[in-house]
């Protein structure tokens, strides 16, 4: 069934977004990552025009965040306090990613930026988990047990002042690191069009050694706000936001996302952690490949100041 | 094959027996005309793309008025191009730079038309020489791709890149031999508009080519436009746009929480 997407100005067909809406939230819902670093590539793979890819992609990741909070939210996994933090460092975040995005964007580099930060981060945080969680499946499996979390581990961080007592995360430290995290993914959140979940998961289980069943429902909070936040800005600014094509995904995306949420508990963090770092690195790969390969045409036209 | 010859010289002892009568001049949409003129319209002057559009095919269809009824249609050639709304276009190269490939040159071009379609009754190439199709921009080597700037004109095959983009999706054809005649003076042609095809307004402009010079010639005016609630949602979002936005986040809110409440773990 074609539909005719006014935003995006194309026809396309109305199951294959809902499929796409239902996979990526089948994973966003297991893993507590907003699935943008998947959606955004993908859409872009349709047809979609990249701009409006990740303007109605915020969209989406707010509904479907927002159906996996409610989730989290009932089995107390949420630490609000320090989703606050993280909140207040975000937005000051994705304005100044905003700003970034535009100056990068006129000068028409925009897409090589974009992927280069993909493969870059995607990079850096596939290896880290890949090597971490192999760490933990062998040393489960030769019967010792081995907790990403060392309490009483005291870093840098824990020199740091401001601190604060963050009582469902069972933790009681400086507000500076969160603050610092926040801001560091709303900057890449608003340039790469993605939630940042696929970053800020591993940041606040390894840099602040957020308990892990606190670590998906806290991120899956803040992100619900910025993405909010970077959705009415693209409106705004760009007039890039579908709300029939962001219908249409997130309508798959909030039921694959339930499912994902289910799934997620039966699975062991370590085996988890390993299946999202293997997809991490599966798109890291594909971008690096689109970077070095020859493109079939050298040259791109676009329709100038439009989408 | 067969009847060919026959009718072809029947045709010719027309010509000779009508030829020294000369034709009155006529006016015909405000043009004089010493021998035929043509008439055209479209099968719709107004398209509205609603949420089930993937695309359209209009019909164009005209006479060609002539003189008398016994000149043949077989030697007159009959040429339609449809422009749609102009607009800017950005053009950048890439370069292989440490191994990745990166924009390095862009031009910009002012205005070149979003959708461009010719058709014709034969390849243009035999209907008249380049020049005369080249002063009525008729043909894509003849359109005007241009940034507008004397000392930094467009390259060659920046030029070719844009007609190539555009005639991958399907925005600019050419399409000889999609005009036929239906009898000795009617004629029709379909015009296919892909799903993509810009709103705007377009302008359909039917030539009659005689002897390799453009005798007459006719534009029909044609409107592409969104509709229902296509239209409803693309004025929103542009004319308020901060409040669509956060019209769209609190649908998202409520898409969200109404999944999230349904799917309740028990």
């Amino acid at each position: 069934m074609q539909i005719y997407l006014p935003i995006a100005e194309l026809s396309v067909n109305a199951f294959v977004l809902l499929g796409l809406g239902g996979a990526v939230g089948f994973l966003s819902g297991m893993f507590g990552v907003g699935g943008g670093f998947l959606m955004t590539p993908l859409l872009i793979f349709t047809g979609i025009p990249p701009a409006v890819a990740v303007g109605t992609e915020a969209v989406q990741i707010v509904a479907t965040s927002m159906s996996g909070v409610l989730a989290h939210w009932r089995r107390k996994a949420v630490d609000f306090k320090m989703a606050g933090v993280l909140l207040a460092g975000g937005a000051i975040g994705s304005v100044i990613g905003v700003l970034i995005f535009s100056a990068i964007r006129s000068e028409g580099q925009i897409d090589l930026f974009i992927s280069l930060a993909y493969v870059v981060f995607l990079g850096i945080i596939g290896a880290l988990m890949m090597s971490e969680s192999v760490r933990a499946i062998r040393a489960s499996r030769s019967g010792k047990t081995v907790s990403a979390r060392k309490p009483g581990t005291h870093g840098w961080i824990h020199g740091l002042p401001f601190k604060i007592r963050f009582r469902r995360s069972r933790l009681y430290i400086s507000a500076i690191p969160p603050l610092l995290i926040g801001l560091a993914v709303g900057i890449l959140a608003a340039i790469m069009g993605v939630g940042g979940g696929f970053i800020m998961v591993p940041a606040m289980i390894y840099l602040l050694r957020m308990p892990t069943n606190v670590v998906v429902g806290t991120s899956l909070f803040q992100i619900m706000f910025v993405t909010g936040l970077a959705a009415i800005m693209h409106a705004t600014l760009n007039q890039t936001v579908d709300i029939v094509l962001a219908m249409l995904l997130l309508i798959g995306g909030v039921l694959g996302a339930q499912i994902g949420v289910r799934v997620g508990h039966r699975l062991r963090g370590e085996q988890l952690r390993a299946l999202l770092a293997l997809m991490v690195i599966a798109v890291c790969l594909r971008l690096a490949w689109d970077l070095v390969a020859t493109p079939d045409d050298l040259f791109t036209v676009m329709i100038a100041g439009g989408v | 094959m067969r009847f060919s010859i026959p009718k072809t010289l029947a045709a010719m002892l027309l010509i000779l027996m009508t030829a020294p009568v000369p034709a009155p001049a006529q006016i015909i949409d405000g043009t004089p005309m010493d021998g035929e003129a043509v008439v055209a319209d479209l099968s719709e002057n107004l398209i509205a793309i609603t949420s089930n559009f993937t695309g359209a095919e209009i019909l164009l269809f005209g006479n060609v008025d002539a003189p008398d009824n016994v000149t043949p249609a077989l030697q007159r050639d009959v040429v339609a191009v449809v422009r749609g709304p102009y607009e800017p276009l950005t053009i950048r190269r890439k370069e292989r730079i440490a191994g990745i490939w990166v924009n390095t040159d862009a031009y910009d071009v002012p205005a070149a038309p979003g959708f461009y379609h010719v058709a014709s009754t034969r390849p243009l190439d035999e209907i008249a020489s380049p020049e005369v199709f080249a002063n009525a921009e008729i043909g894509l080597p003849a359109l005007d791709i241009s940034t507008g700037d004397e000392a930094n004109a467009l390259p060659g095959e920046y030029r070719e890149a844009v007609v190539r983009a555009k005639t991958n999706e399907e925005l600019y054809a050419v399409a000889p031999g999609s005009i036929t005649f239906v009898g000795p003076s009617l004629f029709r042609a379909e015009i296919a508009l892909p799903a993509n095809v810009p709103v705007g307004s377009y302008v359909a402009t039917v030539y009659l080519v005689r002897n390799g010079a453009i005798s007459s010639q006719r534009s029909i005016n044609l409107i592409i436009n969104k509709s229902g609630i296509e239209r409803v949602l693309y004025n929103f979002a542009q004319q308020t746009p901060f409040f669509y936005g956060i019209a769209s986040v609190l649908v998202a809110l409520l898409a969200g929480w109404i999944a999230g409440t349904v799917f309740r773990e028990r």
